[in-house]
Order: structure tokens, then sequence, then C-alpha cells
């Protein structure tokens, strides 16, 4: 069983534990299934690249589900992911890894909630966020 | 600049009801898309992973617009706001409309962007989760 993080443990600048999630085309074709998102430029190369892709790429909706898996591990059983803005700026193609990643930038009581404001994103092996996002999280307190 | 693709009858959808779709949340499909995205957390045995409000139950597959758009579609990305933890078994209502279009020039071409706001209930008629999310055209 993961430690529960709290409230009174996170500072602003603090990072968020990353994790690498390293998508195949196999992957992309079971999320594709999963997800009910048929567009083949995820599973088709020749569309894609008729598309004027540079070949089959990974689902933004992969990598929305990515970020949110990043926000929902470090926060618990007990935290609550309560809001997140996700921009798809960059593709990202299948047999490259993707690393999801954040840091906290404010911390603050609203409404009784113990709220987190932070930056994540997807990276690529070049380094490029390719998904940059902003999030709210919800912790518990030590109470 | 090109010409507009946004039609009057385009215009004429703006802020109504586009369309709505009701989906249980059963365990096979939650199952199924936790192995899809590789997330082995145990919560979701009982609760329904947020990031599906991005994915299948967003569209329950790509929207279907009453008019023709251009051929090409990506995904812009969005923003949600998750209001209360769904659980396997609930029954979720989505009620979509079209909020904006808008046109630019892009190294795809001319690109046409539609906004789109969302909005989950649950069966006992609670708000669960809002969004907006853009499409890309091309």
């Amino acid at each position: 069983m993961k430690k529960q993080v709290h409230f009174e443990d996170i500072e602003v600048g603090a990072e968020i534990p990353a994790i690498v999630k390293h998508p195949t085309p196999v992957q992309l074709v079971k999320f594709a299934g999963a997800s009910e998102d048929f567009n083949p430029i995820h599973f088709d190369k020749d569309k894609a690249l008729a598309d004027g892709l540079p070949g089959t790429i990974v689902h933004g909706r992969l990598k929305n589900a990515f970020l949110i898996q990043l926000l929902t591990d470090w926060v618990g059983e007990k935290g609550m992911v309560k809001k997140i803005a996700i921009q798809h700026r960059g593709m990202d193609l299948p047999g490259h890894a993707i690393a999801c990643k954040g840091k906290v930038t404010k911390k603050y009581t609203e409404s009784g909630q113990n709220l987190i404001d932070c930056e994540v994103w997807t990276e690529n092996e070049k380094g490029e966020k390719t998904a940059p996002a902003t999030a709210t999280v919800i912790l518990p307190s030590r109470g | 600049m090109a010409q507009s693709v946004v039609t009057d009858e385009m215009k004429g959808w703006l802020n109504k009801e586009l369309n709505r779709a009701t989906f249980d949340v059963e365990k096979v499909l939650v199952r199924r898309y936790v192995e899809a995205i590789e997330d082995p957390n145990p919560q979701w045995k009982e609760f329904m992973p947020p990031s599906m409000f991005t994915a299948i139950f967003a569209e329950g597959g790509l929207v279907q617009y009453p008019f023709k758009t251009p051929p090409k579609l990506l995904d812009g990305g969005g923003e949600w706001e998750f209001v209360k933890p769904v659980k396997i078994g609930d029954t979720i209502t989505a009620v979509r409309k079209i909020i904006e279009y808008q046109e630019k020039e892009g190294k795809l071409g001319h690109m046409l962007f539609i906004i789109r706001e969302t909005r989950w209930t649950n069966q006992k008629g609670e708000l669960v989760a809002k969004n907006r999310s853009t499409s890309i055209f091309y």
C-alpha cells in the first residue's frame, strides 16, 4: 500500500514523483478500443502519412490519461484530482518513452478544501513538453 | 486568409444542445480502459478513473457533428473539472454543446477549431464533471 501524502507535507516548488510510460502500437490499438477513439491516424500508418503526419501518433487522450495517472498516483486514495487543463502541443510517436512530470505552484485552502495547484506535462525523449497542463488537486490534512 | 468555412448552419448550432448520451459505467469497460492505459491503481476496482471523462465518456466515440467539417481531425486538448467521484455501476449522462468556432492558418493549412462544452450528471442528477475541449479540423 502506497503511503498517503498530506497537505502539510507539500511545499511550493516540490516535484511530483514522475512516471514514465512506453506507448507501443499495441497499446494504441487497445486504447482506441477502450476509449472508442477510432481516428485512424493512431493505427493506420498510410492514413497518418496521407494526413501529413510523421507516422501513427499517440492519442492525445492517452496522454491525458497518463497525466491524470501521474496525479492520481501522487494524491493517493484520500486525495482527489479536481481540475486539469491540457494542451496538445506536440505529437508523440509509439516506440518512444513519454515521461510525465510536475511541480507544485501554489498551496491554499478554499471553501474548506486543501488545494494544491501544479504544472504537469508530458516530456518526450528530447526533453520537449508535448502536452503541458495545469491542475488542481485536493489533499487530505493530517488533521 | 482563406475563406471562412463556418456556415450559417454551423452558427445556428452555437450554444444549443448538440447531443446527449447516457453511459453505464460497467466493470468490463473500466477494466479494459485501465488495462489499455496501463494504470494498475487498485482504486479503479471500485471507482472510475477520472481520465475516462477525457476519453470514452467524453464522446462515446468521436463527436459526430450535424454539419460537414473539413476531413482531417486533431485533438486540441481541453480542460476538465471533476466534481464528484463516479463509482462502477453508476449511470452518467453527457450533454454537449458547441460554444465557439475559431479559424487559423497554420502549418497544416486552414484550420477550423470547434470548442465544445460537456457536462455530465449521474443517475441522481448530480453534476459529476464538466469540460471544455477543442477539436481541430483541417
